[in-house]
């Protein structure tokens, strides 16, 4: 990592009850976080890797403090989010959004998206009337949604133009950092591509920094400085994008990197004996 | 062995009729991996849907085209005769194993209901039937599991046990509808994995639909690339990415995150995937289409035979503008 670190996170845990008895006592837990630590620096993408379960999301909710840890420690610019009291905590949302997988279920569906990208300039910044619309207009314009359209209900949009929208409201606050969960799993190949060089495009302009939560690995190794491997609740390995790709060092990494299926058909034989090698060793 | 020919399905909205596939020919033999490739809303799984008999009123029909199985025309079958058909000689597996199983009842009992209704055994020997297979399928421990409900299996060993259904009749084809795409990546191989592991035992003709490239490189003999309703594209595999003759397969080919090609932007294909009420005049792909011309608008152009420039046949492309085209395909 280089630059100025703007977000520290340390020993970050979280567990949940697995079972409760009659008396609404927790009989088991579920470690679904295990002490990670993340480290990002401004204008930086640091892609979050792992399987369904892995801890990813919970601990990109646990950064923003959308899920209380139980323990840990986390810090953006030095300021220590966990002890902020909720007014406070408000102020510093600005300074963090999130998008999520699903823009049909992140945009209230009975407000046109003129208010849904300017509800946060109404509560962040007090802006109404056409001081915000104006913005609003701006922050459509730049993800490629026309004036035309911002009277318009989520329904009457495709999943690649909402998640667009999801973004310009995200960017409405001009964040620092943006928590991304799986932004583009649910989007059609070819639209993929529109979101995923929107996201680039405005790092490169503005400076944000993107915690990239993905199963997708060809994905991920396109767009992050460095990723995070977890497995089962752990990051079992770090590192710089290329010579994580390169040179994986867990074996889990190198498992995970094999599965990925390639668009190579001359491949074809290689990748089946990866495979079987993989199946010996992975658990099902 | 399974040729579908001139398909065209209707599907009923509030609106009327909407025509969602049409002019879908394809052959599937035996042994073979047949792969039907689009985005959402191309007619993937309509086609595969119809191919089994499924669409029918009141929520769609068949309007043309014939499908038959060693001959047999599937279309001049009843109801009763198409769900014997089902199962029997054609298995199936979807997208969301566990959606597909009944959760109050046991995966073995499950397994057992089908080859009873179709192979006409006994109890007794249905359940040892039912436990034979999921040994077939890799699950461990099968006399054990088979006495266990859906919810006690991940979403991988679900996909197991309905491949256990699948093929539990000994069907002459298998379609598999996104079978993967809600599996983690390693265990999305080993399913994969599976499912070639029984092709070659029990010697199935596979259709397999997916919107994924990197998968259909690794599964299929042959693929169809779908697009708003139509095949725009049939090749070999190899020559399919290696040398695309429609430029939608090459955009979609180019739009796969590669990095060794040391850019960090993706190769977008502007706008979106018409809806099936709106399909564009002349070729459908026209407005998105990097190579398109005031011809493509106006004229519709036919599937017709696109020889590789090796001269190599057996591939056919809609495209006007075939002969003239020269695109990328992987590196």
């Amino acid at each position: 990592m280089s630059g100025d670190v703007l977000l520290e996170a340390t020993g970050l845990c979280k567990s949940y009850p697995t079972g409760r008895n009659l008396l609404g006592r927790p009989t088991g837990h579920h470690q679904a976080v295990k002490d990670v630590d993340i480290r990002l620096a401004k204008g930086e993408t640091l892609a979050v890797v792992g399987e369904s379960g892995a801890g990813k999301s919970t601990v990109g909710r646990m950064v923003l403090r959308l899920i209380e840890p139980d323990a840990g420690q986390v810090h953006l610019d030095g300021v220590d989010v966990l002890a902020l009291g909720r007014k406070d905590l408000r102020a510093l949302r600005k300074r963090m959004q999130m998008i999520f997988q699903d823009p049909f279920g992140s945009l209230d569906p009975r407000m046109v998206i003129e208010d849904a990208v300017g509800e946060p300039l109404t509560v962040h910044f007090g802006m109404q009337g056409a001081e915000r619309r104006r913005r609003v207009l701006e922050l459509l314009d730049r993800v490629g949604i026309g004036e035309h359209q911002a009277e318009r209900y989520p329904h009457e949009f495709s999943g690649g133009q909402l998640q667009r929208i999801a973004i310009a409201r995200a960017l409405a606050v001009e964040p620092d950092l943006i928590v991304c969960d799986e932004p583009v799993a649910a989007l059609d190949v070819s639209i993929r591509a529109q979101v995923i060089n929107l996201l680039h495009d405005l790092q490169q302009e503005r400076g944000v920094a993107y915690i990239f939560i993905s199963h997708d690995l060809s994905l991920v190794r396109l767009i992050a400085d460095r990723v995070a491997v977890m497995y089962k609740g752990e990051i079992v390995e770090e590192g710089d994008t290329a010579a994580l790709f390169e040179d994986p060092q867990h074996p889990y990494t190198r498992t995970l990197l094999d599965a990925i299926p390639v668009a190579d058909p001359r491949r074809r034989e290689e990748r089946r004996a990866a495979a079987r090698r993989a199946a010996e060793v992975a658990p099902s | 062995m399974l040729e579908v020919e001139d398909l065209a399905v209707e599907m009923f909205t509030q609106d009327g009729p909407v025509r969602v596939v049409d002019e879908v020919n394809f052959t599937l033999e035996r042994g073979e991996t047949f792969g039907l490739v689009g985005e959402s809303g191309s007619g993937k799984t309509v086609t595969s849907l119809a191919v089994l008999g499924m669409i029918g009123p009141p929520t769609g029909r068949v309007v043309e085209g014939s499908v038959r199985l060693d001959g047999r025309d599937l279309r001049a079958l009843s109801p009763a005769e198409l769900q014997q058909l089902r199962g029997k000689e054609i298995g199936m597996i979807f997208q969301e194993p566990r959606r597909s199983l009944d959760p109050a009842f046991t995966v073995g009992d499950q397994i057992a209901e089908t080859v009873r209704a179709h192979l006409g055994l006994s109890r007794r020997d249905a359940w040892r039937k039912a436990v034979e297979m999921l040994e077939l399928v890799g699950i461990d421990e099968p006399a054990r599991r088979a006495k266990a409900y859906p919810h006690e299996f991940s979403g991988g060993m679900a996909q197991r046990v309905m491949l256990a259904i699948a093929v539990s009749c000994s069907p002459k084809v298998l379609i598999a509808d996104e079978p993967t795409t809600a599996l983690d990546v390693t265990v999305q191989a080993q399913v994969l994995d599976l499912i070639r592991e029984l092709q070659d035992e029990l010697g199935l003709a596979v259709l397999f639909i997916s919107h994924d490239l990197g998968v259909i490189a690794e599964m299929c003999d042959r693929v169809a690339v779908m697009y708003a309703g139509q095949m725009v594209e049939q090749a070999p595999a190899l020559e399919l990415f290696l040398q695309p003759r429609h430029p939608y397969t090459a955009a979609l080919l180019e739009a796969i995150p590669n990095a060794a090609a040391g850019d960090d932007r993706l190769a977008a294909i502007p706008g979106v995937v018409p809806p099936a009420h709106a399909w564009p005049e002349g070729c459908r792909f026209h407005p998105r289409c990097a190579h398109a011309t005031e011809r493509c608008g106006a004229e519709a152009p036919a599937l017709a035979a696109a020889p590789a420039s090796n001269g190599e046949g057996g591939r056919t492309a809609r495209c006007l503008r075939v002969a003239e085209l020269t695109l990328e395909g992987v590196a």
